[in-house]
């Protein structure tokens, strides 16, 4: 079949549209009056139709088409916008959205929209009789113009001066050469007797010859019909010209807008002929994130023959290559940066879902919550965008089922009824920060810990020498959460021991706050990119190991006696803090080292908590390419990966994330 | 009719299908990778690709070796891994018609290759044993 080519590109875009209704009717929501979301979410589902009817997907194209209807009276403000209504609005995006699940896995849209358009049509104020004029006359030319909002309001507002509407279809001659050319005569005779509101194809599309060999175009003069008509004709290689008068109702709803939209008539021209413009002129491809992967591979070779050059020159020193590998150095430092921020996505993309997420759960459960969503254009790579999704479902869901209490209680605490979950994304260093939080009620302490001791992990006594992060990090345990609801955080199968784990397996981490009554946050942290990071060259033994640059604190000198046994732990006193020693050496296995009393530390960092690593030597900063083990070696938890090094020996990526 | 790689363990020999042997190479550094069971030996850099090494011989729970001239790492290629396995030599493949191939029931308690063999292949009078790569690289379906 031959739409099989363009059927990719309709489900990504249609994708778009669906995401962009679901955005948009949250928005109209909670701000029914506002006309350009409206405009908006009109617009999406006149597309969706069109593209769907292109494609042949009858019952999509049915689906969008009556909800076009309903949003049309909207639009008019023939209906007004009740809960009902944009309950049965989203319940249509959603079975949008299954067709279009269905589309992309069976190529067919099976799903029955019988009961959706039935609803649709109780909502419609009006069946059929007093169908809008303008629609009506679209629906018979089957073109796609169509008079928006504001277009309507210019026309009604010109009335008054005694300008008359018109629909003007123009046909060229088919063996018309230039007919961009032709067209733009055609605009300017009819620029001379009047103003051209709109036209279709757009001006832009015209002036590429985008189309075939007739146009459409809304205009308001004082002209008559047939002096028009004449004008046109007169023009050579016309064919044929199709005048419509057009009535808009003045009476109706007109007076409303007319004063919001334009004090200047010629002003709300310009606006429109702006807005016209503005449309799609955003230059973007689309590409394939197999070929961005590859570009990305080509790139990491690149840096390691990089390093290999740099190791080479600094063996025979001539000024000459010193300075062509420095210039190759600034190259491949910006060649990876721009690959890496093409990569780049903003998490837009994932928080999009949210909002309709957090407004249907809490309708369910009868709790208020709002969702405040910051830094949504904080940009993140693509595969981390990818992976992230299901993990922050997974605490927000929480938040709004176990955090946020119901209306009663949290007036009975003196809170507002209305509970606040808060998204936010920043970038911190290298790292991407993304915290969910909420105001909600908390974690017991004391729960968690009475669950520990019944689970066995520890003993009463243990329990109360933990520290609360310790306790916290308890509910990151497999199995700690799924039984009864003693936590706060519990239930659905899936405990935050996956969210961990996935985020771990990014190379991130995540930690709990909480206060109880006053809320929880968990702030995950992300590296900016999986593939290539700074990261810092030791030795233990005589083996070489990285450890990637954003999980060390800092790099001091202790001497052995400095060192102090704890409950049988070795602990070393940095900034006034106790905390834990780390010997890589047994950690990792590698020969016992030249006891000399000094030892040099490398201080890693895990959220808030320290730890002391003993190595026998530094050997400095680089740059390495993360290569994972292979799935043989997957379950190597101290080892993140390994990385070539410029001599061609792997030095293996120690995960300072598992040492704690 | 299909090609066995013949890798060497002592005078035994073992078959592997080539169509699960991606390359043979000669011994080079190897990193060691902590956390390990015994017989995996590190991983190397394979023209910019990090393969995991396992040593057959500690596999089939025989004492190491040292590495010499004819010592090889067989890179095997098999259940969507790169594995590579080291042997005492693999310089010779051979053909092995289907109908000489037969199933083999070992004791599995008393004999320790046992565990990764449950072909074996004969050409005329001689008998290889043919490498089952799902039990040796211990993949769980």
């Amino acid at each position: 079949m031959e739409n099989n080519q363009y059927i990719d590109i309709f489900i990504e875009e249609s994708q778009e549209h669906i995401e962009n209704l679901n955005s948009n009717l949250l928005l109209l929501e909670n701000d029914p009056e506002n006309r350009q979301v409206i405009d908006e979410i009109f617009r999406s589902a006149h597309t969706l139709k069109g593209m769907a009817a292109t494609m042949g997907f009858e019952n999509m194209n049915k689906l969008a088409h009556k909800m076009e209807d309903v949003l049309q009276e909207v639009k008019n403000g023939e209906l007004n916008i009740s809960h009902p209504i944009m309950d049965i609005l989203f319940k249509c995006v959603d079975t949008l959205s299954e067709m279009l699940d269905s589309i992309s896995q069976t190529g067919e849209d099976n799903v029955s929209v019988d009961e959706l358009i039935f609803l649709l049509s109780g909502v419609s104020s009006k069946s059929g009789n007093k169908e809008n004029i303008v629609q009506k006359e679209n629906n018979a030319s089957g073109s796609d113009t169509l008079l928006n909002v504001y277009e309507e309001d210019i026309i009604r507002e010109a009335a008054k001066d005694n300008y008359k509407a018109y629909k003007i279809t123009v046909h060229i001659d088919k063996g018309c050469v230039m007919k961009s050319a032709r067209a733009f005569i055609i605009f300017n005779s009819l620029d001379e007797i009047g103003d051209i509101i709109n036209s279709s194809p757009s001006v832009e599309d015209i002036e590429d010859e985008k189309f075939e060999d007739s146009f459409t175009v809304h205009i308001i003069t004082k002209e008559d019909k047939e002096s028009i008509e004449k004008r046109l004709l007169y023009i050579a290689e016309v064919n044929n010209v199709e005048v419509e008068l057009i009535n808009i109702d003045l009476n109706k709803e007109g007076e409303r807008f007319v004063k919001e939209v334009s004090s200047s008539q010629s002003q709300s021209f310009e606006n429109i002929k702006k807005s016209q413009s503005n449309n799609k002129t955003s230059k973007s491809v689309r590409v394939d994130i197999d070929r961005l992967d590859n570009l990305m591979n080509l790139v990491s070779e690149l840096i390691i023959i990089k390093t290999r050059l740099e190791g080479l020159e600094a063996d025979n020193r001539n000024s000459e290559t010193a300075s062509a590998i420095e210039y190759l150095e600034r190259i491949t430092t910006n060649l990876h940066d721009a690959v890496m921020k093409v990569r780049m996505v903003p998490v837009e993309r994932v928080f999009n879902r949210f909002p309709r997420m957090v407004r249907d759960l809490s309708y369910e459960l009868g709790k208020k919550i709002i969702l405040n969503m910051y830094g949504q254009d904080t940009e993140v790579d693509r595969t981390v965008i990818d992976e992230i999704g299901d993990p922050l479902i997974h605490l927000i869901r929480n938040s709004i089922d176990h955090g946020i209490e119901m209306p009663q209680e949290r007036l009975q605490k003196g809170k507002p009824e209305q509970g606040t979950i808060n998204l936010r994304a920043y970038h911190e260093g290298n790292n991407v920060i993304i915290e969910v939080s909420d105001d909600g009620r908390g974690i017991d302490i004391e729960k968690v810990k009475a669950k520990a001791v019944e689970k066995g992990i520890y003993t009463a006594e243990q329990v109360n020498e933990l520290s609360k992060d310790k306790i916290l990090d308890l509910l990151f345990r497999p199995g700690f959460s799924t039984a009864d609801k003693v936590t706060d955080i519990s239930g659905r199968g899936v405990g935050l021991d996956v969210v961990k784990n996935k985020i771990e397996s990014l190379n991130g981490s995540i930690e709990i706050l909480s206060e109880i009554d006053k809320g929880t946050k968990f702030i995950i942290k992300l590296p900016l990119t999986l593939a290539i990071i700074q990261a810092l060259l030791v030795k233990v033994g005589d083996e070489k190991f990285a450890i990637p640059l954003n999980s060390i604190s800092e790099i001091v000198h202790k001497k052995e006696d400095e060192i102090h046994n704890v409950q049988g732990k070795e602990v070393v006193l940095f900034r006034g803090k106790v905390i834990p020693i780390i010997r890589l050496n047994e950690v990792l296995e590698t020969k016992k080292t030249s006891d000399n009393g000094n030892l040099v530390c490398v201080i890693i960092k895990k959220g808030e908590n320290l730890a002391c690593c003993t190595v026998d030597e530094l050997i400095g900063q680089q740059e390495i390419v993360i290569k994972p083990l292979g799935k043989y070696l997957s379950n190597v938890k101290v080892i993140a990966g390994a990385t070539i090094l410029g001599d061609g020996q792997v030095a293996l990526i120690v995960d300072a994330n598992n040492l704690f | 009719m299909s090609l066995y790689v013949i890798a060497k363990i002592d005078e035994e020999e073992y078959a592997i299908n080539i169509e699960k042997v991606q390359t043979i190479e000669k011994v080079m550094p190897i990193t060691r990778v902590p956390q390990t069971e015994s017989h995996v030996k590190g991983v190397i850099n394979l023209r910019g690709e990090i393969i995991p090494v396992i040593s057959l011989r500690v596999k089939l729970g025989l004492v190491e070796k040292e590495y010499d001239e004819d010592t090889r790492i067989v890179v095997l290629k098999a259940y969507d891994m790169l594995v590579g396995m080291i042997v005492d030599n693999a310089n010779e493949v051979v053909d092995i018609a289907e109908e000489n191939i037969d199933n083999l029931v070992f004791n599995e308690a008393s004999d320790e290759f046992g565990k990764f063999v449950s072909k074996v292949g004969k050409i005329k009078d001689k008998v290889f044993l043919i490498l089952d790569l799902k039990k040796l690289l211990d993949v769980r379906v």
